[in-house]
């Protein structure tokens, strides 16, 4: 079991800071997904804890022991961490089974005892009867797995997994969610997923540190991220939310967890954390936290149909309130009656969170 | 309406496309085909004999049954030289930290400016029992005692070092194509470098590696200066040295025999040549991400003995050879210490006042011009057929076109005295003997020069850009003189300055194409040192040498207005 510590690492290209003073705790048999959109800093990140780039400044630990940090740099050969890469980086000279027996005969595990592993990991992807292949003979999905059984073949503490499912459809996808999931429980090893998919993260982490411009934003579990977000970019970034200004006039007595505020002159409710001072703020509301009715309800912000986008289980409502009309607002509609486009009608906080 | 211009500006183009198809045609049959196809039949059938006894006479023949073997002995033997040099190279400049990699890059690509007879002469001086270099340190060989290099050992020495560049450069391109990814996978699975290089990197570059030792046997079997200078003296001959001396002692008589003897030479480079495409052609690995070309390994520890090792072996292989050359030039004879009272500038004053040697300088400047001229204004055209109007007969010309450089030069040599040997048609007048016989050997030799880096040049040119001046109504000339041209104009420049330079250091095609007053520069300087001139064909070859460094340096400070590609050592 390992747990990785990463003490204001930072690593710079030239004149851009990839990783900018990183600090994060990964927990022994934690599922981590690194989540920030292209260009975030969270692969180079993954290379600093694979050991392929070398932090310029703060530390790395495994289990307390150093890997990089000032005066010290351990490569990656002896780092012994597991991982997968996106173009899974099958070497297609070897077989499945020389592939993913490699490290072991790196190691020098001896020859049945390697072959024994080999056909254990094969197994635990579901490629039994397949060693013999070459990489090239085998589909998109099948490479996934010959990657993943080479690296927990290896048995290693950590698994470092950078974008794994994006080459593969949306059908597979969903499958090696459930498998990495179950490989998770089964080996108990920490693992660490980039991934730029926020339903992926979600899915699969058990916490979500989701980056932008080198820095780690929030580190929570998916439920926290989408229902509390720390700031405006994590807010926006994850479940499609929009920031709106509100005024908070003070605390609801009976309830710690809810404010009430004024939103364009509407009196709402929404969820703080208590730490947010009054007045003058931030909230994010989102889609599903938002409801129509007609025009003119009292407790209703005004609001204009900019156009209604039918989706099978829900519609996709977009409005300008018109107190904001440069604030496009988002409603997911469940219910049968769709508004027409330009309709006025009243719209309905349901949920937001205050900044 | 659709006027009748338009029909038939279809697959078969216009007036202007098949004006331009016809003039390269006539070059490429002219220059390329019809002396090969005249070697061949010679060959098969020679002028004057009924059938094809005289191939079984020739390779009966104990001579040619030695030279063959030594071709072949020297030339692999050759190759496994180039294969451990250029590969050695190639990995440490492409995957390690080594530092001032440009540097290590150049003096590997100095033997390819450097022609081969300098090469020789070069290391000859360098070893002499009269070595300026090794004589005060106390290392040349003992006085009275040969040359060391005429020798099987120093002919295979020298042609593998001269060819280590053809492998560093496949397998540098090869490394460029094997994804990083599999290497950083390998790290990660807990293998150390040089396991990573014996059972990643190696294996995967394997064809390149084939197949830059293809073109290395095939450059060495093909290489004139180095067997002759060495060869001649050592009585090693192999069977481009061979041929040489048959044409030299016997002249056009023994042409029919000569001709056989290239052709077993012409077949061995296609072998060559045979196995490097197949380890080519489709084996175009498609890379996800970047290619493993990076300083993916730290040197760490190992850094001053693997970075000692190869500067050692750069200096002795690129450097040393030129500096001992330039000291022979500098002394007045053979034997004369060099020391600041002995220097003299004697062998440049004799090297400009020598009237075969002005000569030289004269009829090497106008035959590189004028072969670089005349591939240019080929090349454009026929590369603007191949690419954009995807003609299909430029595009089998094109195929053609490779062969004259690809071949021994020694053969071309020979299949252009066959073709122009009797008497033009019409005109009545031979051209053997006379310096258009070297232009038009040259003008075939050299257009694979040329076209390579204006083919590279177009290929990068958005198409559309023609598709507009075509709407716009433009014909083909017109397109090909106000679109293509101004496109293709950099690269085709920078060819026409790859041909001027292989041009004015060439040796093996004019050794046997030269004639009293139609002197080449490779020609003089191997005269001179074959009469025992050391100290003044040293004196031409430095001129040489350092006229083609300053070509290639002032085109390096003009490359950033190239395409990416064009100049190969740039690559």
């Amino acid at each position: 079991m390992a747990s990785l510590t990463l003490e204001r690492v930072t690593k710079t290209f030239g004149a851009t800071r990839a990783v900018d003073a990183v600090t994060l705790d990964i927990a022994s048999g934690a599922f981590v997904a690194l989540l920030g959109p292209s260009g975030c800093g969270k692969t180079t990140l993954l290379r600093l804890l694979a050991g392929f780039e070398r932090a310029d400044a703060g530390s790395l630990r495994l289990n307390g022991s150093v890997l990089d940090g000032p005066g010290v740099h351990i490569p990656p050969e002896r780092r012994g961490l597991g991982m997968v890469f996106q173009s899974y980086a099958l070497w297609p000279h070897m077989t499945v089974a020389e592939n993913v027996g490699y490290a072991l005969r790196v190691k020098r595990v001896g020859r049945a005892e390697r072959a024994r592993r080999v056909e254990a990991a094969l197994a635990a992807v579901g490629l039994e009867g397949l060693a013999g292949r070459r990489p090239a003979a085998l589909s998109g999905g099948q490479r996934q797995r010959v990657a993943l059984a080479r690296c927990l073949a290896m048995e290693p503490p950590v698994v470092l997994l950078d974008e794994p499912l994006a080459n593969l459809d949306v059908h597979l996808r969903d499958t090696m969610q459930a498998e990495f999931r179950r490989l998770h429980r089964e080996t108990g090893a920490t693992m660490v997923h980039v991934t730029h998919d926020q339903a992926e993260a979600m899915a699969l982490a058990d916490r979500v540190a989701v980056m932008r411009d080198g820095v780690v934003c929030q580190v929570d579990t998916p439920r926290a991220l989408f229902e509390c977000p720390a700031d405006a970019m994590v807010a926006t970034f994850v479940g499609k939310g929009t920031l709106v200004p509100v005024t908070v006039t003070g605390a609801v007595p009976s309830d710690g967890g809810t404010c009430q505020a004024d939103l364009w002159g509407v009196d709402i409710r929404a969820r703080w954390d208590g730490r947010a001072r009054s007045g003058s703020a931030r909230a994010c509301v989102r889609p599903e936290g938002l409801a129509l009715e007609p025009a003119g309800t009292p407790g209703t912000v005004p609001a204009r149909v900019l156009a209604a986008l039918y989706q099978g289980a829900a519609t996709l409502v977009t409005l300008a309130p018109e107190a904001a009309p440069d604030i496009t607002l988002t409603a997911r509609l469940t219910g049968a009656d769709a508004p027409e486009e330009g309709q006025r009608v009243g719209l309905r906080v349901l949920d937001a969170w205050v900044l | 309406m659709i006027s009748p211009a338009w029909g038939r500006s279809g697959t078969l183009g216009d007036g202007g496309e098949r004006l331009l198809l016809a003039a390269i045609a006539l070059y490429v049959v002219v220059f390329c085909v019809l002396p090969l196809a005249r070697l061949f039949t010679e060959a098969l059938v020679p002028t004057g004999d009924s059938g094809l006894h005289l191939i079984g006479q020739v390779l009966d023949s104990r001579s040619a049954q030695r030279a063959l073997w030594h071709t072949v002995e020297a030339g692999l033997a050759a190759t496994a030289i180039s294969v451990v040099l250029g590969t050695a190279m190639a990995l440490l400049v492409g995957l390690t930290d080594v530092r001032w990699p440009a540097l290590i890059v150049f003096l590997l690509l100095l033997p390819t400016l450097v022609p081969a007879q300098i090469t020789a002469v070069s290391w000859l001086e360098l070893l002499s029992p009269n070595s300026l270099l090794l004589g005060p340190l106390g290392y040349a060989p003992p006085p009275g005692s040969g040359n060391p290099l005429h020798s099987r050992e120093g002919i295979v020495a020298l042609l593998g070092i001269e060819h280590a560049t053809m492998v560093f450069l496949a397998v540098r391109a090869g490394l460029r194509g094997v994804p990083r990814d599999l290497i950083e996978a390998a790290r990660a699975a807990g293998a150390g470098p040089p396991r990573i290089i014996w059972t990643v990197v190696l294996p995967l570059l394997r064809p390149s590696i084939i197949a830059g030792a293809a073109l290395a046997f095939v450059a060495a079997i093909g290489n004139f200066g180095i067997p002759a200078l060495l060869g001649i003296p050592g009585r090693y001959l192999m069977l481009t040295t061979l041929i040489y001396q048959r044409l030299n002692g016997f002249g056009p008589s023994v042409l029919g025999e000569v001709a056989t003897l290239s052709m077993v030479l012409a077949l061995l480079a296609g072998a060559g040549l045979l196995v490097q495409g197949l380890m080519t052609r489709g084996r175009r690995v498609e890379i996800e991400g970047t290619g493993a070309d990076g300083a993916l390994f730290g040197l760490g520890r190992a850094r001053w003995w693997i970075e000692g090792t190869a500067w050692l072996t750069l200096l002795v292989m690129g450097v040393l050879p030129l500096v001992a050359l330039l000291a022979s030039s500098l002394v007045a004879a053979i034997g004369v210490p060099l020391s600041l009272g002995t220097v003299t500038l004697e062998n440049y004053a004799f090297a400009f006042g020598h009237g075969a040697t002005r000569r030289a300088f004269v009829n090497s400047t106008l035959l590189a011009l004028a072969a670089a001229l005349g591939t240019v204004a080929i090349s454009v055209p026929f590369a603007y057929l191949v690419l954009n109007r995807r003609n299909l007969v430029a595009r089998l010309l094109n195929g053609v076109a490779d062969a004259p450089f690809a071949l021994p030069g020694i053969v071309l040599s020979i299949a252009a005295i066959l073709t122009f040997l009797p008497p033009l048609p019409l005109v009545g007048v031979s051209l053997y003997n006379t310096i258009w016989i070297i232009l038009i050997a040259y003008l075939g030799r050299f257009l694979a020069f040329g076209l390579r880096p204006t083919l590279a040049g177009l290929a990068q040119m958005d198409r559309t850009l023609e598709d507009a001046a075509r709407v716009a109504g433009a014909g083909t000339l017109r397109r090909l003189w106000t679109v293509v041209l101004p496109h293709a104009a950099p690269a085709a420049m920078a060819g026409g300055i790859l041909v001027f330079m292989g041009a004015f250091n060439e040796l093996t095609v004019s050794a046997l194409l030269w004639s009293a007053g139609n002197e080449t520069l490779g020609v003089v300087v191997f005269n001179l040192y074959d009469e025992g001139n050391a100290n003044g064909a040293a004196a031409v070859a430095v001129l040489t040498v350092a006229a083609t460094l300053a070509i290639a340096l002032l085109t390096t400070l003009a490359s950033r207005r190239l395409p990416r590609g064009v100049l190969p050592w740039q690559a």
